[in-house]
């Protein structure tokens, strides 16, 4: 047996109806605005400040070499007249923030036990999708700040934000026989 | 062998991990004042997949002056973490005039590298730039020149950007700017003129070339600006058009079947500057081939051999997909290439042909031979 709705009951329902219809009408004809940050005409100018991010990721993050006589030379390129090639290995880097990046690398963990010379290994920029790519080896120094430029402008889209990066390698003459590992930092700043 | 499949597993773990670091916002700018103290916070941002161990320094003429609040930090992956240093400037320091950036290097930490020969890890290091300006005393402008790239026979609007870093109000200045083409002459020159620039304040004087130029490639923007008694050289490099390099056509349309050809791949590079490096690749159903590297010279016309086996293709008409690759860019052409049998084949046919003509002859003049000599047979019976 359905139970009977009260008069009372009925006069309240009936009192909300009508307020929420009265400010419903009055919201839309903006006599009453209880929304803030509407447009108020169809053409309105926004200023939006976006924050710079930079950001950089480092893709491919391992180049390996075979083994080394001392005194001998590799690098990245495949092709290689030294015998030693066909490393086709290469650093990667990604632009992932929203600005424009300059690249500077250094050697932050050393190569070499027996020499802390910078001609022992050498890096440059082999291509990139936008900006300026320093193509010839340069020394890496063992110094952040000593870095060198490799790549200017490199942009955050993602058709134009990645580069790749290549290294030579030389052991030095009196270097102890083992399995050697070195690191290079990219620093990633904004322009 | 256990060895073996530990160094291979260590390059597999290493190849797929990524290292990933960002800084929110990247640069502050501030004005040189002596006894300068400002706190500098930054967003430090780990996009990688992994746990992010960083650590900060300050490098920079400045560094002394900066007081880093955490050395180091470790961030979840995707986390963001709020990072805090302060700069304080001594009273008495005197600093040369002009710009003095300093960078917060966010660096990783550097992680074991296991690699069995000689291996090279590499990691990233962001840097919050802090750009402390030092005015010039009397008059000084600071020159900026920002270009949009156009398309071939469209304007070229320069904006070039003067800010005055010196004391004194800077009255007038006239600038030259002198457009040059891969040879160096000058194309055009515009000016343009401003006055009463005042101290810190930033002027933009909008320069149009117009139309451009008819050819794509990259060209020099020479500016010569002079401003009460002093001038400034700034040069600024830009692009119309597109670097582009055109398939024009292919020599040979018909190959025979069960041979090697080489075809020829006419090319025209449409960029006044050198492209190292392009090469080309044919494509016949799936069937890939390479050419050798070829360099171009400005607009130069290049033929590129590219060797085509048809020994895998019956006879017939193919297409035939023309890639060049140049400087992270491609153009494409699509021939058609007919696989004839050697039986069938042009200069075959051209061979049959005078053998059927000169059998003809032969025939032709076998019959005439014959009958000159059944007549005179005949005429000798008479």
């Amino acid at each position: 047996m359905a139970k009977k709705i009260s008069n009372n009951l009925l006069s309240v329902l009936l009192s909300f109806a009508i307020l929420t219809s009265v400010v419903g009408i009055l919201a839309s004809m903006n006599i009453l605005s209880p929304l803030t940050g509407a447009a108020t005409s169809a053409n309105a100018t926004v200023n939006i400040s976006v924050t710079s991010i930079a950001s950089c990721t480092m893709a491919d993050t391992h180049i390996n070499f075979t083994a080394l006589a001392r005194g001998a030379t590799n690098w990245s390129e495949a092709t290689n007249s030294s015998g030693y090639g066909m490393v086709n290995d290469w650093h990667t880097l990604e632009n992932d923030g929203n600005t424009n990046l300059t690249i500077t690398v250094w050697g932050s963990e050393a190569l070499w036990d027996s020499t802390n010379n910078d001609a022992n290994w050498m890096a440059r920029c082999n291509n990139t999708q936008s900006g300026t790519c320093t193509t010839t080896y340069a020394n890496v120094p063992n110094t952040v700040g000593s870095a060198i430029t490799v790549l200017t402008g490199l942009e955050p889209l993602d058709a134009s934000d990645l580069a790749s990066f290549g290294l030579n390698v030389t052991a030095p003459n009196d270097e102890l026989t083992g399995s050697k590992s070195g690191t290079l930092t990219y620093i990633c700043t904004t322009v | 062998m256990k060895k073996i499949i530990c160094v291979i597993l260590c390059i597999i773990f290493f190849s797929l991990n990524v290292y990933a670091v960002g800084i929110s916002p990247s640069k502050k700018i501030y004005e040189f004042e002596p006894g300068l103290s400002e706190i500098i916070e930054f967003n430090v941002i780990n996009h990688g997949d992994e746990v992010l161990n960083i650590e900060f320094q300050v490098i920079g003429d400045l560094e002394k002056y900066f007081s880093l609040e955490n050395a180091a930090m470790s961030l979840e992956p995707g986390e963001t973490k709020l990072f805090k240093t302060e700069l304080t400037l001594p009273q008495d320091l005197d600093l040369a005039p002009g710009d003095h950036r300093n960078l917060i290097l966010a660096s990783e930490l550097p992680k074991e590298i296991e690699g069995g020969t000689t291996t090279i890890g590499a990691i990233a290091a962001v840097g919050y730039v802090v750009l402390v300006k030092v005015p010039y005393e009397g008059k000084y402008l600071d020159v900026l020149i920002e270009v949009s790239e156009a398309e071939i026979n469209h304007n070229v609007y320069f904006k070039i950007i003067l800010e005055s870093l010196g004391k004194q109000t800077i009255e007038n200045a006239n600038g030259n700017l002198k457009i040059r083409d891969e040879y160096n002459e000058t194309l055009t020159t515009l000016t343009f003129q401003e006055s009463n620039i005042l101290f810190k304040e930033k002027r933009e004087a909008d320069v149009v070339w117009e139309e451009g130029n008819d050819r794509a490639g990259i060209y020099n923007a020479i500016l010569d600006l002079n401003y009460d008694e002093k001038t400034k050289h700034v040069e600024k490099s830009f692009r119309i058009g597109e670097l582009l390099i055109n398939i024009l056509d292919l020599n040979e349309k018909e190959v025979l079947k069960n041979r090697v050809t080489k075809l020829e791949i006419l090319t025209q590079s449409m960029w006044n500057k050198d492209i190292i490096s392009a090469y080309a690749e044919l494509e016949v159903e799936s069937e890939k081939t390479k050419s050798q590297s070829v360099d171009y010279e400005p607009w130069e016309e290049k033929n590129i051999p590219i060797y085509f086996d048809s020994a895998d293709f019956e006879t017939g008409t193919y297409e035939a997909k023309v890639t060049l690759f140049y400087e992270n860019q491609t153009s494409e052409k699509i021939f058609n290439i007919e696989i004839v049998s050697p039986l069938f084949s042009l200069g075959n046919l051209l061979i049959y042909m005078i053998i059927v003509v000169v059998v003809l002859l032969a025939v032709i003049l076998f019959v005439i031979f014959k009958k000159r000599k059944l007549f005179k047979s005949k005429n000798k019976l008479k």
